[in-house]
């Protein structure tokens, strides 16, 4: 019952795409003691609830990428979704020059 | 560094209880009557009440009054097979009261009826005291470690121990996961580290596997036996024993529940005794009918004997490497925590597994758990002294069971996956199941089994949806775990407003019981104070007889004022001996008397008769009782009250009165 993530990863962790284990590791490290509720010392609950919501998605972003078959799959799926994106772009750009063909009267 | 309050860690152990404290970059164990652990035992007697060490010692004498394993019946059932069983080996009264044991003890004469959370709760302030004491300072909190198959209930039973004893919560963490912080925090390891903990438990086997890395550790995993611990071992020696007496004498040991305890102990004591020494015997004499059983046992029979209970240690280690997506070459070190840990055999197991690696050991493995706790307790406080590297530590844990809703045929539904790091908020989007719903019930539950039922209830609630083909309507229902157990789930069709419940245990003490084991528990610790008060009063008053004796003794004999005062002392001293529970303030009283009457004295006034009649008679001025404690309801009043005393009565169980006193005094004059 995962649901695919909304949010880009790659964009959560501010890590680039080709990013190493490594360089996702210490991103996650630097923003889970910023945002992980032991480490947040204030009283205000709305700022806790806040930076707990922070919190998970920086874990959920760092527990798919650092799963390499789990990281892949993302970013197979998110090429994918690119490509039908680009080609569903191009049809829509065929469909309205079409359309622009096939009216006349415009002119 | 001093600080005005500091944050304890506390490991709240079946068996023993071990406090510790953050100090300038290190744990200090902080001691209970000079050990450095606590035995988590509450004993009952006529006089008051006792924690710790004094309560152990007394087991003998007062069986039915002292209490221990309370933790093996904290937030459970009485009906569960685990309270059931664990009845049946304690020689205290264990009751049931709305479907939850409560344990009945005698208590100054009258009989009381106390829940685990109370008992514990008595363990926890105990703790806190010796700390108080201790640091010199109030506490502000604790960190408690808890077994890791604890589930809701029973963790929010020790979270509702701690509030009875007015001791924050700053976070429940499980045994090994501190036992693991302790050890990565100790030797401040570089670079990426995989640490398995195994905690053999006397009747639960848990293994946590975390990763540590540049002050992040990680929980990837736990697992759990919840059968498999040091008494599986020693049952297994007692039906082996049983056994074989059965079959040289045709005794059936297991009718004689007296005979059967003694055994039990017997081959407990030679488990351990094994652990260092290849060979040991057992010895019990009269074991039954002027039976006398002796045995020798080797260690090579001992691991022959539970060979198959040892081997099923490998199938937990076995899930956390699988669950964590680990190969066991991954794993750097394997530490070893628990009583059963010091058996070879098992050690041997662990590393050969292992491929021969050596396991890594504590120097201290009683106090590991603590230390973890404290370094914990020091992090959620917020003290950090500069010299330490806590700052950049942080603990990344995971919730222990799954958590999840009741779907059609009572299938458990997961949402929280066990083993996810918490806090955690997770959605499903679920449907009805059958046409026109106008209501949709959310029951949450805990645990791992396929049906609900199998599973522990959290809470329910309903929520309205409008009527439409089963299937259609869009039921989301979101599940919440914060960093304290807190739990919340909330429902609602797609668009509409949210129900929302907190989730709490369905056997949870209700906030005003919890208000009234607060006040009792107060109560409880003032009867103590006067008890400790009175001790003290009167062991003032007994030295101060012995030295005043012993001065007299070595002046001159013939001196009439100085045969007094010996005369006095001896009566004192029959007097303490007959009123060994006077009031606090009748021990005080004497003793204002007798110092009155040996300064006289020293000040060798020749006209002893007026000069000391005088002060005879000043100490018998009227004193209002210590009223120490509001302790009306709970305390019977001490079989010699100072109201009870008549000067006519036989002089051997008077109490010591003012008239009487004075009487005594001038006939042996």
């Amino acid at each position: 019952m995962s649901t695919p993530p909304s949010e880009d990863p790659y964009k959560v962790l501010g890590v680039p795409k080709d990013a190493t284990k490594d360089t996702i590791r210490s991103a996650h490290r630097k923003l889970v003691l910023q945002t992980h509720p032991d480490k947040v010392q204030v009283q205000d609950e709305a700022i806790r609830a806040q930076k707990q919501d922070e919190f998970q998605r920086v874990q959920q972003a760092y527990e798919l990428l650092i799963d390499e078959s789990r990281r892949q799959q993302y970013d197979e799926t998110v090429k994918r979704d690119e490509m039908r994106r680009q080609v569903a772009e191009e049809r829509a750009r065929a469909r309205r020059y079409d359309h622009v063909r096939s009216s006349p009267r415009e002119f | 560094m001093a600080l005005d309050s500091y944050a304890i860690g506390i490991d709240l152990g079946t068996a023993n209880t071990c406090v510790g404290v953050y100090l300038d970059g290190r744990v200090e164990i902080i001691p209970h009557e000079g050990r450095s652990s606590m035995p988590s035992y509450v004993a009952f007697t006529e006089t008051g009440r006792l924690i710790g060490a004094a309560a152990k010692s007394q087991v003998g004498i007062n069986p039915k009054n002292t209490v221990f394993d309370a933790l093996r019946l904290i937030g459970r059932r009485y009906s569960d097979a685990e309270v059931q069983a664990d009845m049946k080996h304690f020689p205290f009264q264990v009751l049931e009261k709305k479907g939850k044991p409560v344990i009945s003890v005698e208590y100054r004469g009258n009989t009381r009826h106390l829940t685990p959370e109370e008992i514990l709760s008595m363990i926890l302030s105990r703790a806190k005291k010796d700390a108080e004491i201790y640091l010199g300072s109030t506490i502000m909190g604790a960190v408690i470690t808890v077994p890791s198959y604890f589930n809701s209930s029973q963790r929010q039973a020790i979270r509702d121990a701690a509030l009875i004893s007015e001791l924050p919560v700053l976070l429940l963490i499980n045994g090994p996961t501190a036992a693991c912080s302790d050890y990565v925090i100790t030797r401040r390891f570089e670079g990426e580290r995989n640490v398995l903990v195994a905690d053999f438990g006397a009747g639960t086997f848990n293994v946590v596997l975390a990763s540590f890395e540049e002050g992040i550790l990680e929980v990837k995993s736990t697992a759990s036996d919840l059968h498999l611990g040091g008494e599986d071992y020693d049952n297994r020696m007692v039906n082996h024993f049983v056994n074989e007496i059965k079959r040289k004498t045709k005794k059936d040991l297991t009718v004689n529940r007296r005979a059967l305890r003694r055994l039990r102990t017997a081959c407990e004591a030679a488990k351990c005794e094994l652990s260092s020494r290849k060979q040991t015997q057992i010895e019990i004499d009269s074991l039954y009918d002027e039976f006398d059983f002796t045995s020798t046992i080797t260690r090579a029979w001992f691991e022959e004997l539970c060979q198959d209970l040892f081997r099923s240690h490998l199938d937990p280690v076995e899930r956390v490497l699988r669950d964590a997506k680990m190969d066991k070459s991954s794993v750097h070190h394997v530490i070893v925590i628990g009583g059963s840990s010091r058996i070879p055999k098992l050690q041997t197991l662990l590393s050969y597994y292992w491929g021969g690696k050596e396991l890594s050991k504590f120097l201290n493995p009683d106090e590991t758990v603590a230390r973890g706790a404290a370094i914990h307790a020091a992090i959620m406080s917020g003290y950090n002294s500069k010299s330490s590297n806590l700052d950049e530590f942080l603990l990344l844990d995971v919730a222990p069971f799954s958590l999840g809703i009741e779907t059609a045929a009572g299938c458990m539904t997961p949402i929280i996956k066990r083993n996810s790091t918490i806090p955690i908020r997770k959605s499903v989007v679920v449907s009805t199941y059958e046409d026109n719903q106008t209501s949709f019930l959310v029951s949450a539950f805990e645990g791992e089994r396929a049906l609900t039922k199998y599973n522990i209830p959290l809470g329910e609630f309903s929520i309205q949806v409008s009527p439409a083909p089963r299937g259609v309507p869009q039921i989301e229902i979101t599940f919440d775990c914060d960093r304290h157990d807190n739990k919340w789930v909330t429902a609602a069709e797609r668009g509409t407003e949210k129900g929302k419940i907190y989730l709490r245990y369905f056997d949870r003490l209700s906030p005003e019981e919890i208000e009234r084991m607060k006040v009792e528990a107060r109560i409880y610790d003032a009867v103590d104070k006067a008890e400790a008060e009175r001790v003290s009063a009167r062991n003032a008053l007994e030295s101060h007889v012995y030295s005043v004796k012993r001065d007299v003794s070595s002046s001159d004999p013939r001196n009439a004022s100085i045969l007094r005062v010996a005369t006095l002392a001896d009566i004192l001293l029959r007097w303490l001996d007959e009123n060994q529970s006077a009031q606090a303030s009748e021990y005080l009283l004497r003793l204002t008397g007798l110092r009155e009457v040996a300064a006289s004295i020293t000040s060798e006034s020749i006209d002893t008769d007026t000069t000391k009649v005088e002060a005879v008679e000043r100490v018998q001025m009227p004193v209002q009782p210590i009223q120490a404690p509001p302790s009306q309801p709970l305390k019977k009043p001490p079989p010699s009250a100072d109201t009870g005393a008549d000067a006519n009565s036989a002089p051997i169980n008077v109490t010591f009165s003012a008239g009487n006193w004075q009487k005594t005094f001038k006939d042996s004059t």
